[in-house]
């Protein structure tokens, strides 16, 4: 419960833990790893952004664990 | 409760302001970088992005974007126009505009992140209309191809986390009625405004009663098409649920405005208001001969800007969809907001069974065929509830009076050429001369009776 909470407490965090790990698997040697990875990588990207990770001062999340 | 969507909800109107005044300049900075398209636009109009640096400068000092430039654009620099932000390795979706106008198809790429975006913008609209996890959704609207419309709801779908059942269109409307009943419970349905309609009254053929059939419904959610209120009502009586309207297109990346928990009829039980998703998608209504601002409670064109997308975005993009303006210091809210049930063109454009056709297209395949004088087209909803396009042709005098089996050639050859050109098919009958009117000026061939042929 208390991972469940920290999660939803700070998904920007979250997100930007999984889009390092992403970056992992862009580098793989197997292309369709790599592929996939790249997916993975812009979809999270594209996650932060409805989020509000560019915006996360002034809607009141930092991203870093904490709420404003 | 989404926290997510409540962040941005509980935004003050100079809070949402400032998260918009930020995101502008991120797009103009960058657009400006990597876009020679909009580079040269902003150095023409003689302003830098630097410059800007309110939503007030914008406006005033950033020039609007129309679908005549970008195609232009897209010519000399084939096939994403100089517009496009991103390396072209980058883009993972490839999406057109329907084509029917016969103007040119605007072509926009999509990033990874975009197509994100883009199933969000569809879930965003039906999440607020009531649609949740683990809801089944019968999404009527056409999937696939090209076009936004087409990838938008099968990715919104999944987003939320629903279940959806998306028949092919070319399915009947009575087999997809049983598949409604086969994948019971359902929850949400997604359609156009006719073919709404169209399974109302089929509906009501087969001796179903919407309500009593589908008691788990939460909402049913229309685009593309006008309506009369009293039909509104109606529906939300048959159907036992909640009549939601959103307003969206491929510029927009999916839906800009839908309507909230209460619907498309208001609180007063008039028409109820979409709300605009302002901080993804900016949005103006102006006077579309000055270029300026509408009065709240005004009729204006609708100009956007993506907030957010990276590949093709568009910056003060002149949609010609002409909306009423309601803007949020009249209802209390953060967003601005337009009217339900009334978006219309400044052009003559006309959405038919979810192709944008142009008179323009119509005549010139009509009028290039040496045996035509003239002709007149309506768009009406026939007995059966489906939408049906008659075009009246009045034939020269010589080709008029050639045998049966000439003329037959003549309306089957109309027939094809104006499907070509549009994607509608279209009933072609003959007439005389004097039954048409004669046009001393602007050509107005056209008649849209739709709205008249919605009667529950």
């Amino acid at each position: 419960m208390t991972e469940k909470h920290e999660m939803v407490h700070d998904p920007i965090a979250t997100l930007r833990q999984m889009q390092a790990l992403a970056d992992t698997l862009c580098l793989s040697d197997d292309p369709l790893i790599a592929g996939q990875g790249r997916h993975l990588h812009g979809r999270i990207t594209g996650f932060l952004s409805l989020l509000g990770d560019d915006v996360a001062d002034l809607l009141g999340v930092t991203g870093n664990g904490e709420t404003r | 409760m989404s926290t997510m969507l409540s962040a941005y909800e509980a935004l003050s109107r100079p809070d949402l302001e400032a998260i918009q005044s930020r995101r502008v300049r991120a797009l103009l900075t960058r657009a400006y970088r990597d876009s020679s398209f909009y580079r040269t636009k902003i150095d023409e109009a003689g302003v830098s992005p630097e410059r800007i640096a309110d939503l007030a400068a914008f406006r005033e000092r950033v020039p609007f974007s129309t679908k005549a430039e970008l195609l232009a654009d897209q010519d000399r620099h084939p096939p994403f126009g100089s517009r496009l932000c991103v390396d072209r390795r980058d883009v993972a979706l490839i999406n057109l505009t329907g084509g029917t106008s016969g103007q040119g198809q605007e072509t926009y790429g999509r990033t990874q992140a975009d197509v994100q975006t883009l199933g969000y913008l569809h879930a965003l609209a039906w999440y607020r209309a009531g649609l949740r996890p683990d809801h089944t959704v019968l999404n009527c609207v056409p999937t696939g191809g090209m076009t936004t419309g087409g990838w938008g709801p099968s990715e919104g779908i999944r987003i939320i986390g629903a279940t959806g059942l998306t028949p092919p269109a070319a399915l009947s409307t009575e087999a997809k009625i049983d598949l409604m009943l086969r994948f019971r419970p359902l929850h949400f349905i997604y359609a156009s405004t006719n073919y709404l309609h169209r399974m109302t009254e089929v509906m009501g053929q087969l001796g179903i009663v919407p309500r009593e059939a589908f008691p788990d419904l939460v909402g049913v959610f229309i685009a593309a098409e006008g309506y009369p209120l009293e039909w509104a009502r109606r529906i939300q009586d048959l159907w036992g649920c909640t009549l939601h309207e959103g307003y969206g297109s491929t510029q927009c990346v999916g839906f800009a405005a839908g309507t909230g928990p209460q619907g498309a009829i208001g609180p007063d039980g008039g028409r109820g208001v979409m709300e605009l998703f302002e901080w993804m998608t900016l949005c103006e209504v102006i006077d579309p001969e000055s270029g300026q601002a509408v009065a709240p409670g005004e009729e204006g064109e609708l100009v956007v800007t993506n907030l957010t997308i990276e590949a093709s975005p568009v910056i003060r993009f002149r949609t010609g969809d002409r909306v009423r303006f309601v803007p949020a210091a009249d209802r209390a809210s953060a967003l601005n907001a337009i009217e339900c049930g009334g978006i219309g063109r400044y052009d003559d454009m006309m959405k038919i069974r979810g192709n944008n056709v142009w008179p323009d297209a119509v005549d010139a395949a009509v009028l290039a065929f040496a045996e035509v004088d003239e002709y007149v087209g309506r768009v009406f909803t026939a007995d059966d509830g489906k939408t049906d396009v008659e075009i009246r042709v009045a034939l020269k005098a010589a080709a008029a009076a050639c045998s049966e089996a000439e003329r037959g050639r003549i309306a089957g050859a109309l027939r094809d050429a104006v499907k070509e050109r549009t994607n509608v098919a279209m009933r072609v009958v003959f007439a005389d001369r004097a039954e048409l009117p004669e046009y001393t000026y602007k050509a107005r061939r056209w008649s849209d009776e739709r709205q008249k042929g919605y009667r529950l």
